[in-house]
């Protein structure tokens, strides 16, 4: 029959955790794999030759690679207007979203008005209605003010999709901030503009990175309304644009995969850019919520 | 306690004693009267005109003709595919929000493991939340194809799998899967909650003898309940509006068996335009989706713990 020592049983304990470590961080990095995967697949497709799509078993680092998919894409198809018609509306839902988000958090966080608390739970009930309800009603009410049809009309609807959020979440960051540092302000003889603009925006930066980021996806993702909104070929944007390729079967599939690589790779970038506040921002809106 | 009572007195205490106070609330209307406006425009103004629309027979081009209650009549009695849909919805609602909390609780567990180069792991793993729509399901239709990707791995284990979008079984399990891609989004709120949870109560439970799986039932658990609660109810709520993935991959088939609701909607009000028709069906999953959450507050009062509930 073995003995345990003291010693022994620790040997064994630092033995079993080094173990656990290990097992954890291999977890971690094979679900990272998992995720990251379909979006490498995605790009390596749209970068080897056509008729290598489809061969099997498939090629996880391909021979050779060519940028014939993306040349050919940009000279058949025009991604290039698509992905300009993108980025106006995204930047246009960003500055118009920031605005009235950044004036509507700070009336729900700041003030001590009446039926302040009625209006932020008006404002969490709006997540409730499904912008398939919307949409219907909004075509109407929008070609009836001749707003079909033009970015003008998207990026309002769009900027109405994502305030909610943006303002539960910017009110979650301005709520943190001690009114302490406003007071002072104010005894120094600061405004009530110069407050916001100089102590609480600085302060709040991750929120206001985070919801501005929302913003953008929210403009850049939308398709329901981009493919029933907008008519004219020129002013298409990115996600519509690219959704009628499925129907032609004309197009070669690794066109299909260099357009939807370009779709995915822009807001990477700019995910990338602004990763670091986004998550920060995010939850310690979230949390407290 | 004695600190939440005394900061909650603090933040009670009025914004600014010495200033007027009907110019600070004119200031307070005048900030939130923008968001107002665009409430009562694209909100309720719409809410009340698809009340409206669903009494009626519009096809934008004729006037639109008062019909009463006859097509939550047609969408009860005779529209099969109004059940069709309600069933896909439900279905991967389901399946969609119960796997997503189960596994985005997994991973921020895994992630609050004192996990060197965190940043890194979590960045990775939030990255499909940023992408997603009409790319993502190219390539989904890339990696689940009959001779895609993820078939070929399985073959390399011995298992021959299924043509997982067009068929009929596999279709909506692989919707299913297509959304616990994205569980990141949520995982992130999770592990901002695991960090929040005191240290002291887990070596409370510690000295009262509680493992680690006993302390995450009793601590963990109840602790993180609320994002829990937030991202079921968001879950909820989005999963009945999924809509972009069917358009692209399947178009509701095959044999509408990935018919989602907001599909069928889509389909009946800007391809048959029938725009009276699609606007009961949006008045319909508005009313589900109150319900579900009505239920869902009620049983959060029992299943959720939210601390400093006194306030």
């Amino acid at each position: 029959m073995r003995t345990y020592t003291p010693a022994s049983v620790h040997k064994w304990m630092i033995a079993r955790r080094r173990a656990e470590r290990i097992a954890l961080y291999i977890t971690i990095v094979l679900v990272c794999v998992i995720i990251v995967f379909p979006l490498y697949w995605l790009v390596i497709n749209a970068l080897i030759p056509g008729r290598e799509v489809f061969r099997y078993p498939p090629a996880f680092f391909p021979s050779s690679f060519r940028l014939d998919a993306y040349r050919e894409i940009i000279e058949l198809h025009p991604i290039l207007t698509w992905l300009k018609n993108s980025i106006v509306v995204s930047a246009g839902t960003v500055a118009l979203a920031l605005i009235l988000e950044i004036m509507g958090a700070y009336a729900l966080s700041r003030h001590g008005w009446p039926g302040r608390g009625l209006l932020a739970m008006g404002l969490l009930s709006t997540q409730m209605i499904p912008s398939a309800v919307l949409v219907i009603p909004i075509f109407v009410i929008f070609r009836q003010a001749g707003l079909v049809d033009s970015h003008v009309g998207l990026i309002t609807v769009d900027t109405a999709l994502t305030v909610p959020v943006g303002v539960w979440i910017l009110k979650g960051a301005f709520d943190t901030i001690p009114e302490e540092i406003a007071d002072a302000a104010f005894a120094d003889g600061c405004t009530e503009m110069g407050v916001l603009i100089r102590m609480l925006l600085p302060l709040s930066l991750p929120a206001l990175v985070a919801v501005a980021v929302i913003a953008f996806f929210t403009a850049w993702d939308e398709f329901v309304f981009a493919s029933v909104f907008i008519i004219s070929q020129s002013l298409r944007v990115f996600s519509v644009g690219i959704s009628t390729f499925i129907g032609e079967m004309a197009t070669p599939v690794d066109l299909i995969f260099a357009a939807a690589s370009i779709f995915v790779i822009a807001p990477l970038i700019f995910y990338a850019i602004v990763e670091r506040y986004l998550l920060s921002g995010l939850s310690a809106g979230a949390v407290k919520g | 306690m004695a600190i939440s009572e005394q900061s909650a007195q603090v933040r009670s205490r009025p914004w600014n004693v010495s200033r007027n106070v009907l110019e600070e609330h004119l200031t307070a209307l005048l900030c939130i009267s923008p968001w107002l406006i665009g409430f009562l425009a694209f909100e309720i103004g719409p809410i009340l005109t698809a009340f409206w629309l669903s009494l009626t027979k519009y096809n934008i081009i004729k006037p639109a003709k008062f019909i009463g209650l006859s097509n939550y009549q047609e969408m009860f009695t005779t529209d099969k595919l109004f059940w069709q849909s309600l069933k896909v919805s439900a279905n991967y609602a389901a399946g969609s929000v119960v796997l997503g909390i189960v596994l985005g609780v997994g991973l921020a567990l895994l992630l609050n493991q004192n996990v060197r180069g965190i940043a890194f792991y979590r960045t990775g793993f939030y990255l499909p939340a940023v992408v997603s729509g009409v790319a993502v399901a190219y390539m989904w239709i890339l990696v689940l194809q009959q001779e895609g990707i993820l078939n070929a791995m399985l073959g390399y284990i011995g298992i021959d799998g299924p043509n997982w979008l067009y068929t009929r079984e596999w279709a909506l399990p692989a919707f299913i899967l297509m959304s616990l891609w994205q569980v990141g989004g949520g995982m992130v709120l999770y592990l901002a909650g695991l960090q929040g949870v005191p240290t002291e109560l887990y070596e409370a439970a510690s000295i009262d003898g509680a493992g680690r799986v006993a302390k995450f039932w009793n601590v963990t658990l109840p602790m993180i309940s609320p994002v829990i609660f937030f991202n079921f109810i968001i879950g909820i709520i989005g999963s009945f509006q999924v809509f972009t993935g069917g358009f692209i991959i399947t178009k509701g088939g095959p044999v509408d068996a990935t018919m989602f609701y907001v599909l069928h909607l889509y389909f009946k009000a800007f391809e048959s335009l029938r725009m009276g028709y699609g606007s009961a069906l949006g008045v319909v999953l508005f009313a589900i989706i109150m319900a579900l959450t009505y239920l869902a507050f009620r049983a959060s009062n029992r299943l959720v713990y939210y601390e400093g509930r006194l306030r």
